[in-house]
């Protein structure tokens, strides 16, 4: 009996470099694009780059087209080299807050808090005490606010350190930033409740959603020392996921949109959204005027033949025991073979090609895979309707 | 403006007609009304009987089309109209309209002076008249209309820029209709002006009488556009006009559904329903050229209410696991391969 690996090894591979769900690019050590596609943003992000405004990007394309794989390409190859730090949104939520509440999870509230305090009394002498030589660290300074009395004073004084400092000229959300270090004692992690400005604990100010995003922004930039931020939000249009949206969500919606794109002219803010088409269609039709400031597009082509054949042979190199290149363990007409709607789809030719050296595991077949088992796949995962 | 249309049943319309023709000069309005309901012509859905408005509405109708006369308070069909002999040949009740009876019932609409001024002058553009279904689908051409039954303010009253208003009071909403290539919309104010053409004219063109369909928008607008009510082509024909109205620059083109759907009923006359079926089979039968993009249906409906949502989704295409499909990637081979599959004569 042959184990997997076995007959993993009788193709000439290590694994199957092909996963099965194919969904964004986790998966892939090196994340390359075909030719034509990486010159092509390249080209609309370096747009974006050297000029002032909106730094606005939409990436339109069907489930399955690799948006996603894209977001990861703009981030690792585009975006880090230049120094700018990325926050990824799987589903950011209608509401202005709902954004700043996932940010500032993905940051940690403990890491941010102690970050920004850090950031304000780098160079003060405050937190050296009396008769001691070593200055206090974070957990030593919070371990202090033991009283109410000693808690306002902290605020107080970290309002305005953030006021001085220039981050932010309102009081109020000066001191709602202020709140998030200090309370960060009792309540190391963030709530919901915490982004719903209409309680009376919460950590934003109610109708300055903009002012306080800017802020949010500045604090981040300053406490990482990056040259901009980028928000990559994948599929924009799953804030309805699980839901229908009602009138009001979705003039929320838009609203948010237009907040995040008047941060992102004001600040070193980079906004890169992925939509299906019909997604940037709704929104174009719920406010025209939106989509316009999203200056550049980047509509996702089909793969031709060429491109898919990049993208199959990207993966198996790295995968392959033997001392090959192309294709192999598939033939090199592997895919053309396949039916052009297969080809041109990159999650469906990766699965496709998942399911053929599944088979031919199965089957035990040595390489080159043959045509008939890509097919074979191919009718398995995609059967044709038959003609009556 | 008279503003009398109401969302009325045509194949009603059809049976009191044949009441009528039973009786001649006999039925007063409120044996009319016992008789209908005897008879199980104007009943609700639940089997019960309608109130007198809806009788009254249906007999309105009638009389309005100039359908039936009344003499002495009682009613005889007007048989000096050609259409009357079509719609009183049967002898059963209850049986669905067939195209010669909706022809017929379109014919008498098409010529109503108020049903004119109302809703197919625009549509006709100047102040041409028509004699018959067969003359309007010669000169029609897509209008658009938009309806707002909330209270609207005067201020939002001031933005729509008409060219023309009439009707009722503005908080009650209105009716806008322009043609499609106009930037000029009349306005109709007031609920019984939304009553008359939203829910009466447009509806009983599109959903009964079939020489009009139409297609929602997320914007809140119909396009409405002429349509033969037998279509003039078969589904293989459709499917080459359609598959030969496409433009590709590549290997592939991508349309979307609701668009292409409309734009291809528009130029050849058919319904949203057959060009929708047309690419259904394109989507089924030529899986292996035509690719679907799917979408989140509680995305694209959202803040829509249920009446707008069933409308608005019919521009999309649906798989058989309830999936939305807004836009299909088409590869050239299509071309060549439905060409193949049936000779052009």
């Amino acid at each position: 009996m042959t184990t997997g690996s076995q007959a993993l090894s009788q193709l000439g591979l290590k694994y199957n470099p092909f996963p099965p769900a194919t969904t964004g690019a986790s998966f892939v050590e090196d994340v390359t694009l075909p030719s034509t596609w990486e010159q092509a943003l390249s080209q609309r992000l370096n747009h974006l780059a050297e000029s002032v405004g909106d730094k606005a990007l939409v990436i339109v394309g069907g489930y399955g087209s690799g948006k996603t794989f894209i977001l990861h390409w703009v981030a690792s190859k585009f975006l880090e080299p230049k120094r700018i730090q990325t926050f990824s949104f799987d589903n950011p939520g209608v509401a202005f807050y709902d954004l700043a509440n996932r940010l500032m999870r993905q940051m940690g509230r403990y890491e941010l808090s102690k970050a920004l305090w850090e950031m304000f009394f780098r160079t003060g002498d405050q937190q050296v005490p009396q008769g001691q030589l070593i200055p206090l660290q974070f957990p030593d300074w919070l371990a202090t606010l033991k009283d109410r009395q000693s808690r306002d004073a902290a605020v107080q004084r970290i309002s305005t350190a953030i006021r001085d400092s220039g981050l932010a000229t309102d009081e109020e959300i000066a001191n709602k930033f202020a709140r998030v270090i200090v309370e960060t004692r009792e309540r190391p992690f963030y709530e919901y409740r915490d982004f719903v400005p209409r309680t009376s604990k919460a950590l934003v100010p109610e109708r300055e959603e903009a002012n306080y995003f800017r802020t949010l922004i500045r604090l981040l930039l300053n406490v990482n020392q990056v040259e901009g931020i980028a928000f990559l939000i994948d599929e924009f249009e799953d804030v309805a996921l699980g839901r229908r949206l009602n009138s009001r969500q979705t003039s929320e919606y838009i609203a948010t949109l237009r907040r995040l794109l008047d941060t992102a002219r004001d600040e070193k803010l980079w906004i890169i959204l992925s939509m299906t088409p019909e997604g940037l269609d709704r929104t174009t039709r719920l406010d025209p005027s939106l989509l316009e400031r999203f200056t550049q597009q980047y509509e996702i082509p089909p793969l031709d033949t060429q491109d898919a054949q990049y993208i199959v042979s990207e993966r198996l190199k790295r995968a392959r025991t033997v001392e090959r290149d192309g294709l192999w363990p598939f033939p090199e007409d592997a895919v053309s073979a396949l039916r052009p709607t297969t080809r041109s789809s990159p999650r469906r030719l990766i699965k496709v090609l998942w399911q053929s050296i599944a088979f031919a595991v199965e089957q035990q077949e040595s390489a080159p895979i043959g045509v008939e088992i890509l097919q074979q796949a191919e009718e398995a995962l995609f059967p044709e309707v038959q003609e009556e | 403006m008279n503003f009398w249309m109401r969302w009325v049943n045509f194949r009603s319309l059809r049976d009191i007609l044949l009441l009528v023709k039973a009786n001649p000069a006999k039925l007063r309005a409120k044996d009319l009304s016992r008789l209908a309901t005897d008879e199980g012509i104007l009943l609700g859905k639940d089997g019960q009987p309608l109130g007198p408005t809806t009788h009254y509405h249906h007999r309105r109708t009638l009389e309005r089309l100039g359908l039936l006369l009344k003499h002495e308070g009682r009613y005889r069909l007007n048989n000096e109209l050609r259409e009357t002999s079509a719609l009183t040949a049967h002898v059963a009740y209850g049986k669905e309209l067939d195209s010669e009876e909706m022809e017929a019932f379109s014919n008498v609409v098409l010529r109503n002076e108020d049903c004119l001024t109302l809703f197919f002058q625009r549509m006709l553009r100047s102040t041409e008249t028509v004699e018959d279904v067969g003359e309007f689908m010669a000169h029609a051409q897509p209008i658009e209309l938009r309806v707002v039954q909330e209270n609207i303010s005067s201020r939002d009253r001031g933005r729509q820029i008409p060219n023309e208003t009439f009707g009722g009071r503005s908080q009650e909403g209105y009716v806008a209709i322009r043609g499609a290539e106009s930037s000029d919309w009349t306005m109709f104010y007031g609920t019984n002006a939304i009553q008359a053409i939203h829910f009466g004219l447009r509806a009983w063109c599109v959903d009964q009488l079939n020489f009009l369909d139409e297609v929602f928008h997320a914007g809140g607008i119909y396009t409405i556009f002429p349509r033969h009510v037998t279509s003039r082509l078969s589904p293989d024909e459709l499917s080459i006009a359609m598959v030969e109205s496409l433009c590709f620059e590549g290997e592939w083109t991508t349309v979307r559904v609701g668009n292409f759907a409309l734009d291809c009923g528009i130029k050849l006359r058919v319904s949203i329903g057959q060009t929708k079926g047309v690419l259904t089979s394109w989507m089924e039968k030529h899986s292996d050229l035509v690719a679907a993009i799917s979408t989140n249906e509680r995305f694209i409906t959202g803040g829509l209410s249920v009446g707008q949502r069933g409308a608005l989704l019919k521009g999309f295409l649906q798989r058989p696991g309830g999936a939305y499909v807004s836009h299909l990637r088409i590869h050239r081979d299509l071309r060549s391969r439905l060409r193949m599959e049936v000779p052009v004569s």
